[in-house]
């Protein structure tokens, strides 16, 4: 069985990783090598990059973020931001990105998504579909577009996209938890595999997404920066709530902690923090 | 350059900020929340997490509280014990440019709150090693404070078993407002190394150098695993209280006889008065980097708090930020280099820097970016000015000249 992922996704802004909340407000975070780094060591199955000014100022994303971002990378990363072009898209391909993600451009030049498609094969072409509700959403203009995102899905599926990633305007940032309804109605649509993105605030949100069982992926934004160890913790939090088909490999697996209701780590009991305190030895007889 | 209509900050932030609409900075729009949140609800909040880390056998501490001879150190103290009934251990790092005020606030903290306190003294020669090639990294006589004080509580708290820290306020927050307090945001190796570390950790600063790891052991991040095992989680103070330094600070000065004192470069009497460097020549390396110093830090959390309008914060800017401070002496004969290769590293930041025949000169300056109405300057309260108390001094026969490691304690 394919594992499902669990996918950090980092916002650009300005050169560097920002938080977003329903599409409108930005807060800094920082590099965004040292974001990677950091989500690598823990345990994240993928990590997507996006540029949201690139399109507005009519350029791509910056290649050397591209190239210091893969450089440290040991998971595939997917890179959105500008690409209008073949010859854009191959540029970013040969900066090290495994896939290339293309939002606004699936709405002015589908051909691309074919011929980029062809030329670099489907597994690298991810079409990302911003939306409201069950509409498609122009960030560029902040508009709700007459487009349903089920149709939407499926025309870039039939133009040979190899994934969707959907992005929920209004649950962006707000930690209430995904758009369940909408990604069980997705994932029945496609037969390409879903990203599915926006509303993060808990690991609980992310465990009750993969509970649809043919979600590929869950893509995480603001709630990773929140914490240490965020993705090992909640990937903790997931399996010891259940067996979900789910990567845990790194020594920091949080899989014999507790949680709070927060979904961060519980104490642990005093006496088995006696216990490792210092090496116990009975008392002696001589 | 842009700046931020609101406060006095530029685009050019170290810590990365992001202007709205309507020219305001996302560190102004997090402050709101200060005025905004149900904080009564925070600290109920902040009071259920700290009853669950209450040692229930009464053997170990209930958490860590870093702390020095300034930075509200008292107040996180004060509260945690006294307010929330938490047994704390104290840990210190040594920060070597001591001042001998901060050396009497912190002797006067382990005594006043009779708190246990591990404090860790780096060996002068090593610290002198690391700060020669921090230097030349990143240009930057603090690294070894910003890596140690950073770090000793962490290597504490899984050597210990203490799985809580609790710190202060959180900087990136506080400034920049990289977090709405309600993401409650915790302590990260990933915003360690970025913002407190510039991008090297210890094991960074000693690649390509004469140090090896025996130099830096002091700094290393304890493994994830370790930090696993024992459960750590760091957490900060300001998403629970709405966090006031100078109100602290004030109270502290009245409860406790907290010291203060005046410094070159700000007229903030309260924070790193425990440094000789630290709002001199540290904070005179900042400005020659960026184009502005603590002054304009100070100045900003003054106006978003209504006790300053940006006028005045102007002014004020312009008052300090051009004075060379006297501490460079210090430094350099503790260094032993000269003041030519001191700032012979500092690279200066080119979005606000630019090298006419051979003179630096600045691209654009606060000054030239005064606004004319804001709402939020109709708020300043004239009564609560953002006067600093100064205290008399405890010992008025010692005289600060150089650094002092360690000096007697005071038992009360």
């Amino acid at each position: 069985m394919l594992k499902q992922r669990i996918i950090a996704s980092l916002i650009i802004k300005n050169n560097i990783v920002v938080q977003s909340i329903g599409f409108n407000r930005y807060l800094p975070i920082g590099s965004l090598s040292i974001c990677i780094e950091n989500l690598n060591r823990w345990g994240v199955d993928e990590i997507i990059i996006l540029d949201i000014d690139a399109t507005k100022q009519n350029r791509t994303i910056d290649n050397q973020l591209i190239k210091e971002a893969t450089k440290v990378s040991f998971v595939p990363i997917g890179v959105g931001g500008g690409l209008q072009t073949v010859k854009q898209i191959e540029k970013v391909l040969k900066s090290g990105a495994d896939k290339v993600i293309i939002n606004r451009a699936f709405w002015t030049n589908p051909k691309l998504i074919k011929k980029a498609s062809n030329v670099f094969g489907a597994q690298c072409i991810v079409v990302s579909l911003d939306h409201y509700q069950n509409h498609c959403y122009d960030y560029t203009k902040k508009e709700v577009l007459k487009k349903s995102i089920l149709e939407a899905a499926k025309k870039a599926e039939d133009l040979g996209a190899g994934e969707i990633l959907a992005n929920s305007v209004q649950k962006d940032g707000a930690k209430q938890g995904l758009d369940i309804p909408l990604i069980d109605k997705l994932v029945n649509t496609l037969h390409i595999p879903l990203i599915a993105q926006g509303g993060v605030g808990h690991a609980k949100h992310i465990q009750k997404a993969l509970d649809i069982p043919n979600l590929s992926a869950v893509g995480v934004g603001n709630f990773f920066h929140f914490t240490e160890h965020s993705v090992s913790v909640a990937k903790g939090f997931i399996k010891t709530q259940k067996s979900y088909p789910i990567r845990n490999e790194t020594y920091a697996n949080y899989l014999n902690h507790s949680f709070d209701e927060d979904g961060r780590v519980s104490k642990i009991a005093d006496e088995k923090l006696l216990d490792m305190w210092f090496e116990y030895h009975p008392k002696e007889s001589v | 350059m842009k700046y931020c209509k609101r406060c006095l900050y530029p685009q050019n932030h170290p810590l990365g900020i992001i202007f709205d609409d309507d020219g305001i900075c996302s560190g102004c729009r997090i402050h709101e929340e200060k005025f905004t949140l149900n904080w009564r609800e925070r600290e109920r909040k902040l009071k259920s997490i700290l009853d669950r880390y209450k040692s229930t056998s009464g053997l170990n501490f209930d958490c860590i509280v870093p702390v020095c001879g300034a930075r509200d150190s008292y107040f996180i103290v004060d509260t945690l014990k006294n307010r929330y009934g938490m047994n704390p251990l104290l840990v210190n790092y040594n920060k070597h440019y001591n001042t001998h005020v901060g050396n009497r606030n912190y002797a006067y903290l382990k005594t006043i709150f009779n708190c246990d306190a591990l404090s860790l003294i780096v060996q002068p020669q090593k610290v002198k090693k690391i700060t020669r090639e921090s230097l030349k990294k990143m240009g930057s006589i603090y690294w070894h404070i910003l890596a140690g004080q950073s770090v000793f509580p962490v290597q504490v708290a899984v050597r210990f078993k203490i799985p809580l820290i609790v710190w202060g306020a959180h900087q990136g927050l506080d400034q920049v407002g990289m977090f709405s307090h309600e993401d409650e945001v915790e302590m990260s190796r990933r915003y360690r190394k970025n913002h407190d570390l510039m991008g090297f950790e210890a094991e960074d600063l000693i690649k390509n150098s004469d140090l090896s790891e025996s130099d830096i052991v002091q700094y290393l991040y304890p493994h994830d695993k370790e930090i696993e095992k024992v459960g750590v989680r760091g957490i900060y103070l300001g998403n629970y209280i709405p966090w006031d330094t100078k109100a602290q600070h004030e109270k502290m000065i009245e409860k406790y006889g907290y010291e203060t004192t005046t410094q070159q470069r700000t007229f903030d009497t309260y924070n790193d008065i425990d440094c000789v460097h630290y709002n001199g020549l540290h904070d005179y390396i900042k400005y020659l980097k960026y184009g502005y110093g603590k002054i304009t830090d100070h100045a900003t959390r003054e106006i978003r708090w209504g006790r300053l309008s940006r006028d005045k914060g102007i002014e004020l800017v312009e008052r300090y930020e051009h004075v060379k401070p006297t501490d460079i002496k210090y430094f350099l004969k503790w260094a032993e280099i000269s003041e030519n290769e001191l700032f012979g590293h500092i690279k200066r930041d080119n979005q606000i820097w630019t090298k006419k025949e051979k003179n630096w000169q600045i691209n654009d300056h606060i000054l030239h970016h005064r606004t004319k109405s804001d709402e939020y300057q109709k708020l300043v309260d004239k009564d609560k000015n953002y006067t600093f108390i100064c205290t008399p001094l405890r010992d008025k026969n010692i005289v600060q000249d150089g650094y002092t490691l360690l000096e007697k304690g005071f038992v009360l």
